[in-house]
């Protein structure tokens, strides 16, 4: 498969998305995690965890396809780690290599909140990234 | 704050303020705290997946970078407004709220509070970290720390080979914040004392944000199973290897938690309630207290003085006189720490831990009983040998005394033995805590081995 445009003419077939995301495997072998912790930093209560929130994570395939994963926050704001694919951790252990890691884009959204996005996380084989989503309440000021 | 008996090094700042660009240019400062700022410097610079030789090297001269920085006021003492700038041209990588990885996480939260130091100095060293795309470096470089890690090298011959042979690291460094230094020693279940009960306070308000962090019913400074379960839920939300021990990295953890969660840091802040400054238990004992804490003290200075000999002997009074002074002197010359004659965090530390490595070697006559109180608290919830031995004997203890109410050995620390307990204290020592200390085993050893039949048949 050539990635000629990332626009997608038309849409693909069952095998050609099925090929997509085979690439998109064979090239990211091993697995990594992510993991979330969604909080408010409330001038009154302090820091104070969200539940509930919603995390995509995502990694664009090219002609309009997502690889994508979604999870929630436990009452602890916290998400279980997230597998994701990645490369082998073998690239990161001599100098002078392109592409070490797997990159992910992430987007987080709780009721009530701004939602937020995160580009661009790197997750590496066998490591759990973390990210902090410190999230500001949506404010109606006609309410 | 009060730190006592803490050797003189300059301290960790809970905080470091970074400006967001170079030294001249317009750009935000910001306030983190100091591990964070560690964990973030450290993510932006290593890959995760390095051997943690190479990582934990790299980490230690980040840190002794930073605090160099600080020490020597370089940016403040040319009239900027903070510690370090976020360029790696003038000093270390820092990418603000960036994604952080676990490994490094465990490692700065176990070795933020330690430093390179230049022997002979207090100094934090000047350690710089250069990566690939610098030119001319003066200092460690990234793939040579991990090529030498590969080679199998420590994390300090790593250093050594950048820095000089006659380096040495500083562990256990004080932070200077509004809360109080780790007191040197894990606590644990059976531990007790002043520290015990701040956390269990710090833990219980965690727990109004967390809940599910479990309540700790008694705040009272001894660490109980339910201070475990709270500690193993804290250290399981904050990443933290989930052990229900309150060592140097989980003690700073809820630290910076509590004063995140109490927005003490802040504009607008909780404040410290009455009620949290109220505690039942001194910082520090010395001549002239009494009490059932300094029973507790006498009892560990009495078995030192029997094991040394050349420390004078003490008598179990609970007052804290001119004889306790002199032996708590002697013990602190021996043990090489401040000789002020005071029990505070540092001796309090010595005397647990020199106690559980020699309480199999006191000679016999040191105390009434023969077999020796292991050097924990043992109290409800808690399931071990000693907790076994200690049900065998009161259960053999009621057969003769009706007081004491009859017993199941069980192994398990429950309602039944602290009945057996608080009465056995009752009827032997005039007052029932249900816990037991050194003077509550010695005194139920002690019953146990006086019972008919039992002195035939010992042993020792």
């Amino acid at each position: 498969m050539k990635c000629e445009t990332q626009m997608p003419s038309s849409p693909l077939s069952h095998d050609d998305i099925n090929a997509l995301l085979n690439n998109y495997m064979n090239d990211n072998p091993k697995i990594g995690y992510l993991s979330f912790d969604v909080y408010q930093d409330s001038p009154v209560e302090g820091r104070v965890p969200i539940p509930n929130a919603v995390i995509t994570v995502s990694q664009d395939l090219g002609y309009g396809y997502y690889f994508a994963n979604v999870a929630a926050t436990d009452d602890s704001g916290e998400t279980k780690p997230i597998s994701l694919p990645t490369l082998d951790r073998s690239l990161s252990l001599s100098p002078g290599q392109e592409k070490v890691c797997s990159f992910y884009n992430v987007h987080v959204q709780a009721p009530g909140y701004n939602p937020a996005d995160f580009y661009g996380i790197q997750v590496f084989d066998g490591i759990t990234t973390f990210q902090h989503a410190n999230l500001i309440p949506v404010v109606n000021e006609y309410q | 704050m009060v730190i006592i008996s803490r050797p003189e090094v300059p301290f960790i700042p809970e905080n470091i303020i970074v400006h967001l660009g170079n030294p001249d240019q317009q750009a935000e400062n910001v306030t983190v705290p100091f591990p964070t700022y560690i964990k973030n410097v450290a993510s932006a610079t290593v890959y995760p997946t390095w051997p943690e030789s190479a990582i934990r090297a790299i980490i230690y001269a980040e840190i002794s970078f930073a605090l160099n920085r600080v020490y020597t006021e370089w940016y403040r003492s040319r009239g900027y407004d903070f510690d370090i700038t976020n360029s790696p041209q003038f000093d270390q990588s820092f990418e603000y709220e960036r994604d952080f990885y676990d490994n490094i996480s465990k490692i700065v939260d176990e070795i933020f509070n330690s430093y390179i130091i230049r022997r002979g100095s207090t100094e934090p060293l000047f350690t710089p970290v250069c990566d690939s795309k610098m030119t001319t470096c003066t200092g460690l470089t990234m793939w040579g720390a991990v090529q030498l890690a590969q080679q199998g090298y420590t994390p300090y011959q790593i250093l050594q080979n950048y820095f000089g042979e006659d380096i040495n690291i500083v562990t256990d460094v004080p932070v200077n914040a509004n809360f109080e230094s780790y007191p040197l020693y894990p606590l644990s279940l059976g531990s007790f004392g002043r520290d015990v009960a701040i956390i269990q306070q710090e833990l219980n308000r965690i727990g109004n944000n967390y809940p599910t962090i479990p309540r700790i019913s008694n705040v009272d400074g001894v660490f109980s199973a339910e201070t475990e379960a709270a500690v193993k839920a804290f250290q399981t939300i904050f990443h933290l290897t989930p052990d229900g021990v309150v060592d140097s990295a989980t003690w700073y953890r809820i630290k910076y938690i509590y004063n995140s969660v109490k927005g003490l840091s802040g504009l607008f802040s909780e404040g410290i309630s009455p009620g949290e400054l109220q505690n039942p238990f001194a910082v520090a004992w010395q001549e002239g207290d009494s009490g059932v804490w300094v029973e507790l003290i006498q009892y560990y200075v009495r078995a030192l003085a029997c094991y040394y000999k050349d420390v004078p002997l003490i008598n179990i009074t609970g007052y804290f006189g001119p004889e306790t002074t002199e032996a708590v002197k002697a013990l602190q010359t021996k043990y090489g720490i401040i000789i002020d004659g005071v029990v505070g965090i540092q001796t309090w530390a010595k005397l647990d831990s020199d106690y559980k490595n020699v309480y199999q070697k006191i000679p016999p006559g040191c105390f009434e009983n023969k077999t020796l109180y292991p050097g924990y608290l043992i109290y409800k919830g808690m399931g071990d040998k000693n907790v076994t031995l200690m049900q065998t004997y009161l259960q053999k203890i009621a057969q003769y005394y009706p007081q004491i109410p009859q017993l199941a050995v069980t192994g398990i620390f429950d309602d039944q033995t602290e009945a057996a307990v608080k009465a056995f204290d009752q009827y032997f020592l005039g007052e029932g805590t249900g816990i037991i200390g050194p003077i509550t085993w010695s005194k139920i050893a002690a019953v146990y081995e006086n019972l008919p039949g039992q002195n035939t048949q010992q042993t020792s």
